[in-house]
Parts: C-alpha cells; sequence; structure tokens
C-alpha cells in the first residue's frame, strides 16, 4: 500500500503563523509534523517490506 | 506461521482423519456457482478438465432471478460431457443468488465430497492446481481451506491503468498472506474447502440448504470465520495460481469494493472483536487512519495555497522519488510483470488515485453500515458491469 504525500510542505519545518482567524492564528506546523510523521512510517513500513521480500521463498 | 492463536481456534480439536487413506482416492468435487457468464464459462470448465488430478465431478449451477432473461451459460455448461448443470430461477426479489447456488450444488452433490473446490465462473484454474491443493489438506490435517493466489493477466485486460493498480494491490494482499501463513478470506473466486469443514459450517451457517449463509454480503468472509471457528486453518496456498478478470471500469471497481467494504464492516459488527477478528479489525483501524491522512492532508494543502503561505522547497522531492524506487522494486514482485506495471509504480499518481479511491469507498462504506442502510450491493454491482 502506497502513500505518497511528499512534495508538499507548509511554510518549512518552523512555526509559522499562516493565517488568522477571528479568535485568533492558526498554526499549520502540527499539522505539518503530523504529516511527517505518517510518511516517514510508510517509509520505514515499505523498506522492512521489501527487506522481508528478498527472503521470502514464495512467490505472490 | 505468524499470530498462530489469531489464525484459527486454537481450543478446537478438528476429526481425525477426514480424508481417505491416499489422496487420489479423495472425492474432489468442484462447484462453479455462474450467473450470466456466457462468454468466460466455457474456458472455465476447460481449466477443471485439463488439470493434472481432475475434479471426480464438476458441477455448474447458473442462477437468475424470474426478470432476468437467461443466456447461454447454462446451455454451454451443458454441453460439456460429465459436467452437471443445475439451472436455478429464483423469485423476484430473492437476494444472495451465490450463496444459494452454493448451496443447493453442495446439497445435491457435495455433501459427501472430501474436498470441494469452489470457483467464479470467470475463472481458470492451472494444471497443477487440484493435485496440489489435495496435497496440501494431506499434508496438513489442520487445513480447512486454502484460497488460491489471484493472478490478472495483462493481455486479458487490455492496457488500462485502472487494471494495473488492481495487479499491484492483489500482489501485495497475496505476498502479506503468504508471510503471515494464515488468510481471514478464502475467495470465492478460486479456493478448495475440506468437505468436514464444509458439513460442520452447515450447522451454524444459519440457515437448512448448506454452509454459505444468506445474511451477508461477502459470504466467503462469513464462511472462513466460522470454519476459522471451528478450529481449522485457512491459508493462501503458495503453488495454486487462479486466473481472473479485473474490474475495468472506476465505477464498477467502486461497486465491487463497496460490496466488499460493506459487507466486511458489517459483518465485523455482529461477529464483534475476538482473536479471530482482531487483524480485520486493525486492518479497518489502519483504513481509517489512511483515510485521515490522506484527506488530512489534501485538505491543509489547500487552506495553505488559498492562505498564500506555500512554500516549496526542494527536499521534499525525496519522499516521491522515494515511494518511487520502492515501488518500482516492488512491482518485481506482480505475477507476470510487464513493462506497464513498472512505469505505472514509477508514475505514482495512478496509485496515489487509487489509494484516494480506497479511502472514499472506505468511509462511505461505514457511513453506510451505521446509518443502517441495507442497499443490495450485488445488484449494484451486476448493474455496474452490465451483466
Amino acid at each position: 500500500m502506497s502513500s505518497h504525500a511528499g512534495g508538499a510542505g507548509f511554510g518549512g519545518g518552523h512555526a509559522h503563523v499562516v493565517a488568522a482567524s477571528a479568535s485568533g492564528a492558526v498554526y499549520f506546523y502540527h499539522v505539518w509534523y503530523l504529516f511527517a510523521a505518517c510518511v516517514i512510517i510508510m517509509m520505514m513500513i515499505t523498506v522492512a517490506t521489501i527487506a522481508q521480500q528478498i527472503f521470502q521463498k514464495t512467490r505472490p | 506461521m505468524r499470530f498462530e492463536k489469531c489464525a484459527y481456534n486454537v481450543d478446537v480439536e478438528v476429526p481425525k482423519p477426514s480424508l481417505p487413506a491416499e489422496p487420489r482416492r479423495a472425492y474432489v468435487v468442484a462447484l462453479i456457482p455462474a450467473h450470466r457468464e456466457e462468454a468466460e464459462i466455457g474456458n472455465t470448465i476447460r481449466s477443471l478438465l485439463a488439470q493434472n488430478r481432475p475434479p471426480n465431478k464438476i458441477v455448474v449451477i447458473t442462477n437468475r432471478t424470474e426478470d432476468r432473461v437467461a443466456d447461454r451459460t447454462h446451455e454451454i455448461a451443458q454441453s460439456f460431457p460429465g459436467v452437471t448443470a443445475i439451472n436455478l430461477v429464483f423469485p423476484i426479489g430473492t437476494t444472495h443468488g451465490k450463496s444459494r447456488a452454493l448451496n443447493h450444488g453442495w446439497r445435491h452433490h457435495g455433501q459427501l465430497a472430501d474436498i470441494v473446490v469452489c470457483i467464479d465462473a470467470d475463472t481458470r484454474l492451472p494444471q497443477n492446481a487440484v493435485e496440489d491443493w489435495v496435497d496440501e489438506f494431506y499434508d496438513n490435517p489442520r487445513l480447512g481451506g486454502s484460497s488460491s493466489k489471484f493472478t490478472m493477466r495483462d493481455e486479458r485486460n487490455a492496457d488500462q491503468t485502472i487494471v494495473q493498480v488492481q495487479r499491484a494491490e492483489f500482489a501485495r494482499w497475496t505476498d502479506t498472506s503468504l508471510r503471515r501463513g494464515w488468510t481471514s478470506v478464502l475467495a470465492g473466486t478460486g479456493c478448495a474447502i475440506r468437505g468436514a469443514a464444509l458439513v460442520e459450517a452447515a450447522t451454524t451457517s444459519g440457515n437448512d440448504d448448506g454452509p454459505w449463509c444468506y445474511a451477508s454480503l461477502v459470504e466467503d468472509f462469513e464462511l472462513t470465520y466460522r470454519v476459522r471457528a471451528a478450529g481449522y486453518l485457512c491459508q493462501v496456498s503458495p503453488t495454486v495460481r487462479a486466473y481472473t478478470d479485473a474490474m475495468k471500469t472506476v465505477s464498477a471497481l467502486w461497486s465491487q469494493r463497496m460490496k466488499w467494504q460493506s459487507g466486511t464492516v458489517s459483518d465485523l459488527m455482529k461477529l464483534g472483536f475476538n482473536r479471530l477478528t482482531a487483524l480485520d479489525w486493525i486492518q479497518q483501524f489502519a483504513g481509517f487512519l489512511q483515510a485521515f491522512v490522506r484527506i488530512g492532508w489534501l485538505l491543509a494543502l489547500i487552506v495553505s495555497l488559498a492562505l498564500g503561505s506555500f512554500v516549496f522547497h526542494p527536499i521534499w522531492l525525496v519522499c516521491p522519488v522515494y515511494f518511487a524506487v520502492t515501488d518500482w522494486i516492488m512491482a518485481a514482485r506482480i505475477p507476470h510483470c510487464t513493462w506497464r506495471d513498472r512505469v505505472n509504480a514509477v508514475a505514482l499518481v495512478p496509485q496515489d488515485l487509487f489509494a484516494y479511491m480506497r479511502a472514499g469507498w472506505f468511509i462511505y462504506a461505514w457511513t453506510e453500515v451505521l446509518s443502517g442502510s441495507e442497499k443490495d450491493r450485488w445488484t449494484v454491482q451486476y448493474q455496474s458491469e452490465g451483466v
């Protein structure tokens, strides 16, 4: 299962105020960290899968 | 085997022995439920007749409701000497035609079988299939059922991108099941089930007709659960393939997956959380997470673009390049891999669009089940496939 969410970001990794609502500023960097973590986990799962396939005797 | 306690009910002993002393004496019955399959039924029967070890009996059960015009499926099946052809016509409004057809075939021709092979009428088995399945049951007395490895031939499906993404998906599903050593679905597309396990399942199906129930949209998943609960192991065969067709339009693919997902969610809600359903619940949770990440990512991107805060850094290209390379490596695992599979993997976009579709049917199916909707998903799928 692939997850290809790369190629876009939200103001880099810095604390970055990107918008203001009536009640105050909205910070997107938390969202960025969340998605970055998900992508890194997907990358680790992918490489682990490939590593297992190397030693797998059966073919799909 | 991984997570053995989740594979089958380890607290139950299965009856031994349940097969004749020698594999060549095993009585094998093949059941083929068919709904308007005149184009492929002949090839399916020929693939069974050409087996190294042919089934002792082949039964084709054509089924339709009264309001549907009959096609030539039954006539074609009848034309093969030695093939038992049954034509079932149900009253208008009858649902679960496939389960009813399988139960009818089993009740009249399969109850005494040592091994029952079930295949769809558009599926072809390679010559080793029945022989290898018989050997698997003799090698492992715990084995209740063995599913085939679904393989979509590229040349049978033209060069559509939608077929390529399904080929990649099925290869990954098979790879994962083989690594795990067990499966929670003996897919009706092509599988073999131990006769003794079916006899036991017939007592828990909720009807007097046979092992297949009429309360599930995914009758194969539901039956597999009861077979596992009776103490039997269900696996994906390491050697038996089943050549089948992919969904060729977005509409047909959506309908098929909505049926699978709605049926699975509905059954899981009924079965609850236990050792045997734990993996399926985890997969549902993973599906939620993926849908959340994908849709959340898209929304955040749109908002940041709308607010003018989007800044691009070349370092982010590492991610798509990484996934393109790993997908390209994994594409080599697709059976009968072609250059189109490789290109599809590297291109990323088709697989990304497919992933968004998956998030869509995942959320929609959950919404449908939780809202109590009881749409006849079989009919919807037949309509979208034009049969």
